[in-house]
């Protein structure tokens, strides 16, 4: 065996992949009477070692339990067919991050000083210009129309107890609950060309810290804490608007 | 029927596609952690490996019952998908923050996984030693980096990161022997004169 030889060789005699005897022997052999190729092979068996150290080190590392938690939600929600919708949303998601927080940022200046006034006092409050929309699987076709309509100023968190009608969620709903949400919060970066025909309302768990971007009265020691809110979502995966429910 | 580990990622694919939840949550558990480790080190971004976690599993919800076993193995496809997104993710260019930093202190910490109570000194070399590799592995092109990520780190074998990589089982073992030449040479430079390795741009192909 040559150097070149040895070359070929090299990588998998150090990592301990499957080799011929007849070969390693070779290698052994010949790094026996080549310094320079020994210590290719020493470095070689070092780097080894090294990967092997690093690979155990974060044999433990996973992805966080809200990946999964995210996932097996969008599995009931979206078993089947919906699945698609359910992608585009989650993308969605990840799309407009930025500019919610150009939205927030706008939002939050104007949005402070009312959010703080009436969130206190309106908390029973069972009128809303909204439909109530239940879920993903219920809504197909018809958008709530007071988002059309709402115009795109600073929202009023006006907030009224609702409750739920067990019919819309057939598969999943066995009880009537009760639920205080804030009324509709149009998402002002949209503009008269994106008004939706139709879409989807989706249920989805965002940080509680949230609130504070749209305006709502958020306590700075629960901002770790999360808050279920209904998005909707136009045919064309935009989020037009969305509200927090407690 | 009860799931266990002797319960192959095909059966799990085909009940999940059939609406079991636990089906799904098995295959999850099962796979997620090599998909989330293989994309935190292909990008350095735990927001990006997550990301790619939850792309390439809406995906397997949505292509289940399309799966062709003949043409591959569950866990080779899955690893297709997110090869797929990591590097659409790095040519977005969005890519990475390093990866020391992404990691918080406690992960760090765990990811270290050293053992202070025998050898304090012994302790920080290793926690250096790891960092180093961690870092040079980091450094690497994208072709070299991935099979060292898959083979070397994952433990898979040439046919397996072949098929994970859609190309010829020469193809993974030449690059793997280029690679490992690279990271030799670049952790020599770290122990000369202690720099960790440069990285190179997102996405740079051989």
């Amino acid at each position: 065996m040559d150097c070149r030889q040895f070359q070929d060789d090299l990588s998998d005699a150090a990592c301990g992949t499957l080799i011929e005897a007849s070969a390693r022997q070779a290698v052994l052999a010949h790094v026996a009477v080549c310094s320079a190729c020994a210590a290719r092979l020493a470095s070689e068996h070092a780097l080894t070692a090294s990967l092997g150290e690093l690979g155990r080190a974060e044999a433990g590392v996973a992805a966080p339990a809200r990946v999964k938690s995210a996932l097996l939600a969008a599995y009931r929600e979206g078993n089947g067919p919906q699945m698609t919708q359910m992608e585009r949303i989650f993308a969605n998601q990840r799309r407009t991050g930025s500019r919610f927080l150009v939205i927030a940022a706008s939002v939050l200046l104007l949005a402070v000083p009312v959010g703080y006034a009436l969130w206190p006092s309106q908390k029973h409050d069972v009128e809303s210009p909204v439909t109530p929309v239940q879920s993903a699987q219920y809504v197909d076709s018809q958008p709530p129309a007071q988002v059309l309509v709402h115009p795109m100023v600073t929202p009023t968190p006006v907030v009224r107890t609702q409750q739920k009608r067990a019919t819309l969620r057939p598969a999943r709903t066995v009880a009537k609950t009760t639920e205080t949400v804030t009324d509709y919060i149009p998402l002002t970066y949209l503009d008269d060309a994106t008004a939706m025909e139709s879409g989807q309302v989706v249920r989805i768990d965002v940080p509680r810290s949230s609130l504070a971007a749209f305006g709502l009265p958020v306590s700075q020691d629960r901002l770790d804490e999360r808050v279920k809110a209904d998005i909707i979502i136009g045919d064309d995966g935009l989020a037009r608007a969305i509200r927090f429910v407690q | 029927m009860a799931i266990d580990a002797s319960t192959t990622d095909e059966v799990l694919l085909i009940r999940l596609s059939a609406g079991d939840e636990a089906a799904f949550e098995a295959l999850y558990d099962r796979r997620q952690p090599a998909i989330y480790r293989y994309a935190l080190r292909m990008c350095g971004s735990e927001p990006i490996a997550e990301d790619v976690t939850q792309d390439v599993f809406m995906a397997l919800m949505r292509d289940a019952a399309k799966f062709d076993g003949s043409k591959g193995t569950v866990g080779g496809y899955l690893f297709g998908v997110a090869r797929h997104r990591v590097l659409r993710h790095l040519q977005r260019g969005k890519s990475f923050v390093p990866m020391n930093d992404a990691l918080d202190d406690d992960a760090r910490a765990d990811s270290a996984n050293v053992d202070t109570a025998a050898d304090p000194l012994e302790a920080l070399a290793r926690t250096r030693t790891i960092e180093s590799v961690r870092q040079a592995v980091l450094s690497l092109p994208l072709h070299y980096r991935e099979v060292v990520v898959l083979c070397s780190l994952e433990e898979m074998n040439y046919a397996e990161a072949a098929e994970a990589l859609g190309c010829a089982i020469g193809t993974v073992r030449s690059r793997l022997h280029r690679a490992r030449e690279m990271l030799v040479e670049r952790l020599d430079a770290v122990r000369v004169d202690g720099q960790v390795p440069a990285r190179t741009p997102a996405v740079r192909g051989t």
